[in-house]
């Protein structure tokens, strides 16, 4: 196992800088002059030549991406044409808004897909499985800021049960917080509960057509205990991996929520930084982003071998 | 007598009970008010206390002035840093921090006189003196702003006096000091935090000194109680940033905040048939233009009849009213109807799409020609306005294709060069020269010919020394930009405020630079 990750560790060195380069490059593609951006309507030829060559702009291509490539291994993503700080620090203020958006709703998503799923499952072809399945199709193909659009104006300004918009921390305020954080939790998990109920409903009846579950059965065991302790487990493999990949998911909905609803997080960081062709934070968010879509392919990929001892990696 | 005594007691009880019942004005000789669906007036006696909540979209620089980039950055640091002038609400300059001031044509000064009897402090408590002016003019001027070239020096006269000598004369400077040229903060605060922490902490002489700056999320100002001009009303003043309009629409007409400029006239239609707002409009908005490439000797447009002919092809008033739903206003000049700088000689290019065709004709194109609309499609009026506008211009045989762009790249076309037609919105001010300024000295959209008697004019309207002069030279100046026809005009884009009505005596949306009144207050 220890090679194994030690492998994939080396792997995924050699994704992010690929993904690093590549992200460079696309954002030198797109047109537009980041130094005209950040400067305005009304700068001169003069100060947007000298802020370019403050920038390193007026470098070939692969001399800006080397300063910025050695400048990355120590650490220094430089500082945002936008906000006028350190990368890193902006950052590290907008990474923890998204990441405990994320986690709530990767766990309201896990929970409420792999719950309607296995009551999808065990009471197929009734009602309750045809309402769910029917809610589960319409989520998957609902639009996320639609969605948001929609919560705020029923639950927000109509019926006033919700803020319209905003984020506090948890830490300075925690019921106010979990007011705003309650439609934008829901909307991104949305699209993942809906996911993992069709995944767990399918691989769960794949599961009870097995034999051993019909020598559970013929055993006279309970259903909870056929169900929870002999067909899940295995049934949740593929459901683990789903989950593993809901974080790309929650990455790409977090642009819209967070456009959406207001909220600083990397999502809106990251449109706000490509609109404005703000390289560094583009680079510096992308390259997280990869980092933590690699960390949790990783997790999943053990956590496989928990779940079904007979998978190995070595 | 027992009888009258009882009939005297009865009176008197009914009295009472009438003047019980009634109200305040039954008891005067005023008429009582009549009952009306209306509601109740207002009580006109400012009230300390409330945050007055302000939409922005987004900032990247509200503390020193000779980085800031966005118009935002000015705005939304005004409550903090304050400038020398100010424009009142015609457009016209009147001193702010300053006092007055005074040209010297010959010895190519321009002297202010500073507030001195007022004891201003900055919010740090250093004092705002003629050293502070100084610094902060050098500042500017080392940065690469263009706005105070022509300064060559600035000399303290006194405590309370400043000159600036110039390199030639340019009455424009003193506009140009109601902008972020003139906004003073606090030299001490730079020189022990350095620029950095300048840039995210503004520290100014203003009513409202600043309180946090959370991005993305708002920029918060309290009451600075020992401002130079009185005790402010409010205890602060917050912007909220938005990024999505709709949703600050929606929090606006949820009562969650006070102010915001509305870009789309669609959606101000429905915010005003609430009743719960006021409209306002600024007279320094946005001047959409079709800016072509002239300097280009093989464009169509190089040809003076093929200029006039695209003007003659836009139906402004059409574009008015259906796109701008009666907010927009048709226009054959900067200068705004009202302003000092209006020229009603000017008579424009009213919409003649026969006439169009015969000037394309003379100019050697019968069937027309192909050419290209670049924009910047920054929200649905503009994409709007650019499909109604490429109909107008097919009718009379000139095909564009829309070529919608980036503001980075808008930007970056406008200073390097374009093909065909630029759709340009010129950030007016009350002085059209400020406006005109970067045209002629040709650092701005550098595909389009700039006339010599363009700038011959600029130069004299520049020069002038008295009000009446500069105001007859920058008439004559509009006229020149009809004549050339050298570029066509588009409906004026004013932006529309939406402004709850219990926002008091605030200018907000009214004031050129979104200036606020420091007496601001709130009814409710």
């Amino acid at each position: 196992m220890l090679n194994y990750i030690i492998k994939r560790a080396v792997l995924t060195v050699v994704v992010l800088f690929i993904v690093s380069f590549i992200t460079f490059s696309l954002i030198h593609i797109l047109p537009g002059d980041p130094a005209a951006a950040m400067l305005g309507d009304q700068a001169t030829m003069e100060e947007i030549e000298a802020l370019r060559h403050e920038l390193w702009l007026d470098r070939p291509f692969f001399v800006q991406y080397g300063h910025w490539l050695s400048n990355a291994l120590q650490g220094d993503f430089g500082k945002s044409i936008m906000y006028r700080v350190p990368v890193s620090e902006i950052i590290a203020e907008r990474l923890p808004v998204t990441l405990y958006l994320s986690f709530l709703s990767l766990i309201l998503s896990t929970f409420i897909g792999i719950g309607a799923g296995i009551i999808c499952a065990i009471r197929r072809g009734s009602l309750i499985d045809q309402i769910v399945s029917v809610v589960a199709n319409a989520g998957v193909a609902v639009p996320i800021f639609w969605l948001g659009l929609l919560g705020i104006y029923v639950f927000g300004f109509t019926l006033e049960w919700l803020p319209l918009q905003g984020w506090t921390s948890p830490f300075d305020d925690f019921l106010k917080s979990s007011k705003q954080a309650l439609m934008p939790v829901i909307c991104l998990s949305v699209t993942g509960s809906s996911i993992i109920t069709r995944q767990t409903r399918s691989s769960l009846l794949e599961v009870i057509r097995q034999d051993y579950i019909r020598t559970a059965w013929a055993k006279g065991m309970g259903e909870p205990r056929v169900v929870f302790k002999h067909a899940l487990k295995n049934a949740l493999i593929p459901v683990v991996t789903l989950v593993g990949l809901q974080l790309r998911v929650l990455v790409g909905g977090a642009v819209l929520t967070e456009t959406v609803f207001n909220i600083p997080g990397m999502g809106r960081l990251l449109v706000d930084g490509a609109l404005a062709k703000d390289f560094l934070i583009v680079q510096a968010g992308v390259l997280l982003i990869a980092v933590m879509v690699s960390l949790a392919n990783l997790i999943t990929d053990i956590s496989h071998g928990w779940l079904d001892p007979r998978i190995r990696y070595d | 007598m027992k009888k009258l005594t009882i009939i005297l007691i009865f009176l008197l009880m009914f009295s009472f009970v009438i003047s019980g019942c009634g109200d305040k004005s039954s008891q005067t000789s005023e008429p009582a008010p009549s009952q009306t669906s209306e509601p109740a007036p207002v009580d006109q006696s400012p009230k300390p206390g409330g945050t007055l909540k302000l939409f922005v979209s987004s900032v990247s620089n509200i503390g020193f002035p000779s980085t800031m980039g966005a118009m935002s950055d000015g705005w939304v640091s005004s409550v903090a840093l304050e400038t020398l002038f100010r424009f009142d609400l015609q457009g016209n300059v009147v001193p702010l921090l300053a006092k007055d001031w005074k040209a010297d044509y010959e010895a190519k000064t321009i002297t202010i006189m500073l507030n001195k009897g007022k004891g201003i402090k900055f919010h740090d408590g250093t004092d705002f003196n003629a050293e502070a002016v100084k610094w902060n003019l050098d500042t500017y001027r080392s940065s690469q702003k263009p706005e105070l070239k022509k300064v060559t020096s600035v000399d303290v006269v006194d405590d309370y006096t400043v000159r600036l000598n110039l390199s030639s004369f340019d009455n424009s400077i003193i506009t140009y000091l109601t902008g972020n040229a003139g906004r003073m903060i606090s030299p001490t605060a730079f020189e022990n935090n350095g620029q950095e922490w300048v840039e995210q902490n503004p520290v100014g002489t203003g009513p409202f000194q600043f309180v946090s700056w959370t991005k993305d999320v708002n920029v918060k100002f309290k009451r600075f109680d020992e401002y130079w001009g009185g005790k402010p009303y409010l205890d602060g003043v917050e912007w909220v940033f938005y990024k999505d309009q709709l949703v600050a629409q929606m929090d606006i007409l949820a009562g969650n905040l006070d102010a915001m400029a509305v870009p789309d006239p669609e959606n101000m239609k429905e915010i005003e048939t609430t009743g719960k707002f006021n409209t306002v409009f600024t007279n320094d908005t946005l001047q959409p233009v079709l800016m072509p490439d002239t300097k280009n000797t093989n464009s169509p447009f190089a040809k003076l009849e093929v200029r006039q002919a695209l003007s003659y092809a836009i139906d402004q008033e059409t574009l008015a009213e259906s796109i701008g739903m009666g907010y927009f206003r048709p226009q054959n000049q900067l200068a705004q109807p009202g302003t000092w700088g209006y020229n009603p000689n000017v008579a424009g290019y009213p919409y003649n799409p026969e006439k169009a065709k015969e000037l394309l004709a003379s100019a050697g194109y019968p069937n027309g020609f192909d050419t290209t609309l670049t924009y910047f499609a920054y929200n649905k009026t503009v994409t709007d306005s650019v499909t109604a506008l490429q109909q107008m211009l097919k009718q009379v045989g000139i095909n564009a294709v829309q070529n919608p762009v980036t503001r980075a790249n808008y930007i970056e076309l406008g200073n390097k060069g374009w093909d065909g037609l630029l759709r340009v919105h010129l950030p007016s001010s009350p002085d059209p020269l400020v406006t005109l300024a970067n045209f002629s000295a040709g650092q701005q959209y550098v595909s389009m010919y700039v006339p010599d008697e363009f700038v011959q004019k600029f130069d004299k309207a520049v020069n002038e020394v008295t009000f009446e002069g500069k105001q007859k030279a920058v008439q004559e100046l509009m006229s020149v930009v009809d004549k050339y026809a050298i570029w066509s005009f588009l409906p004026e884009e004013r932006t529309i405020t939406a402004k709850s009505k219990r926002v008091q005596d605030d200018w907000y949306g009214e004031m050129p630079n979104r200036y606020i009144n420091p007496m601001v207050w709130l009814s409710e």
